[in-house]
């Protein structure tokens, strides 16, 4: 599992899969640990997903062509 | 009489309508017919009403700034002057300004727009995009100052605090917004680490919202490859934006409420599969240790019962040993009784009672066999059957 190339969605969307699969019961015994460890790394990355993103709001102005400058963005209230 | 030339009297009837005071600017209501564009981008065509019928035309530097389609059937008000065409004679209106009769002509243009990109498949469903569950940064496309962008930021912030926006602000009115709107669409695409763009406004009249019924912005949302979300105005504005959008939000607010997620629902929701995933494990595990342990004692069981057996066939097989052991001495035993008879009979001691007897020495107990050793004056033994004589050497003959 290249846990880079998933996004927070599909990894929710296997947690669950996993979760459900496991809920049948009918895996044998060493299929079931290997889905649980693969459910608890899921679990994980997605936690991490949600935790890693900044909470920045930028406002993005492009220089030139291609050359991109970020700004922190405050809310000025219109008078 | 004046007689006058063909050129002459026509100009001098386009002096007359020249410098009337009606004819110079009027309003005329009429359907349109005969309508064509020439290539020259010029436009003509006829106005005509039940009874009559009124050339017209409309110059490309006039036309050029309309903002609907015309078309023949089309009920309008044409605003211009009457003059003549002096090579053919005529007169017609030369319009200045065109509009829908009945609707407006923005309603009309936005109409027209709608059923045009309907046609050519802009609207369709197979080209929406889905909306990511949880966007690593939102791509925010609105008035930089206003109540739209405040309403959006507070609710994305509430639902999930540490949320990412990227904000290009832009002009959400006016004739540089649609191109201002269309340029921030193709910036965030070429920018990347965009998941979801947010095109909003708040409400307004139809002219304030008109940038987002532009063809220009309606191409740039269709050709975005993030998906778009689009919010302008209130709950019953449509713009053909909302229509080619992936996702239509009524209000910048709900836009905010349909592209994040509540964070603490998703937490709560991992939080339960985590649980979920452990309970099944651990139950799984416990079943096979209940298994193992009952398989266990099964093998227990079996072993011990196995045991059991074997114990008793070894004891059988002791009690057989035994029993041969004994048979078996009391072979050899009678054959001990057997031989020591044989024995017996051979014994020397029997040889006394049939009258033979044995002599020995006194001093060391040797059998006497021969004379050679023997001197006079010796103490010999003679055993006899039923006892001994010790008697003193006397004479030793040798045999001649």
């Amino acid at each position: 599992m290249d846990k880079e190339d998933i996004t927070f969605e599909s990894a929710l969307q296997q947690l669950e899969q996993i979760v459900e699969l496991l809920e049948k019961g009918d895996l044998p015994m060493e299929e079931a640990l290997k889905k649980f460890e693969k459910g608890v790394k899921l679990a994980q990355f997605c936690t991490n997903k949600i935790n890693e993103i900044e909470g920045k709001i930028s406002l993005l102005i492009e220089k030139d062509k291609g050359e991109f400058l970020l700004e922190e963005f405050e809310y000025i209230e219109e008078e | 009489m004046t007689t006058l030339t063909v050129s002459e009297v026509t100009k001098y009837i386009k002096q007359v309508f020249v410098s009337d005071p009606i004819l110079y600017n009027i309003y005329v209501k009429g359907e349109v017919s005969n309508y064509i564009k020439h290539t020259s981008g010029h436009m003509y065509f006829t106005l005509k009403d039940k009874n009559s019928r009124l050339s017209c035309v409309m110059f490309s530097s006039k036309n050029r700034l309309l903002n609907f389609e015309m078309a023949n059937g089309m009920k309008v008000i044409a605003n211009g002057y009457i003059s003549v065409y002096e090579r053919d004679g005529v007169y017609q209106l030369y319009v200045n300004d065109i509009q829908p009769d009945g609707i407006g002509s923005l309603h009309l243009a936005f109409e027209q727009l709608k059923n045009k990109l309907e046609l050519e498949g802009l609207f369709n469903a197979e080209h929406k995009k889905k909306i990511p569950l949880l966007p690593r940064s939102i791509g925010l496309i609105t008035s930089a100052k206003g109540a739209a962008v405040k309403d959006f930021l507070t609710v994305v912030k509430r639902r999930f605090p540490n949320i990412s926006i990227t904000l290009v602000p832009v002009l959400v009115q006016g004739s540089l917004a649609a191109e201002q709107i269309s340029n921030a669409i193709d910036l965030l695409n070429r920018f990347g680490e965009i998941d979801v763009i947010v095109i909003t406004r708040g409400g307004g009249s139809i002219e304030e919202l008109w940038a987002f019924n532009e063809e220009i912005v309606a191409r740039s949302i269709y050709n975005s490859k993030i998906p778009i979300v689009s919010a302008v105005g209130h709950d019953r504005d449509f713009t053909i934006a909302d229509f080619v959008a992936d996702l239509r939000a009524p209000t910048p607010s709900a836009a905010g409420e349909l592209t994040v997620p509540v964070k603490k629902e998703i937490e709560h929701k991992i939080e339960i599969l985590k649980q979920r995933l452990k309970l099944q494990v651990s139950k799984k595990i416990t079943l096979n240790k209940n298994k193992l342990s009952f398989l266990e004692s099964r093998i227990f069981s079996e072993m011990q019962d196995n045991l059991l057996q074997k114990q008793q066939e070894v004891d059988h097989i002791t009690r057989d040993l035994h029993k041969d052991f004994k048979r078996l001495m009391e072979i050899k035993k009678n054959k001990f009784i057997n031989i020591i008879g044989k024995l017996d009979a051979l014994s020397p001691l029997k040889v006394l009672d049939r009258g033979y007897s044995i002599t020995r020495s006194h001093k060391d107990k040797k059998i006497v066999k021969e004379i050679s050793g023997l001197k006079e004056g010796d103490i010999i033994e003679t055993l006899l059957t039923n006892g001994q004589v010790d008697s003193k050497i006397l004479v030793i003959k040798g045999d001649e």
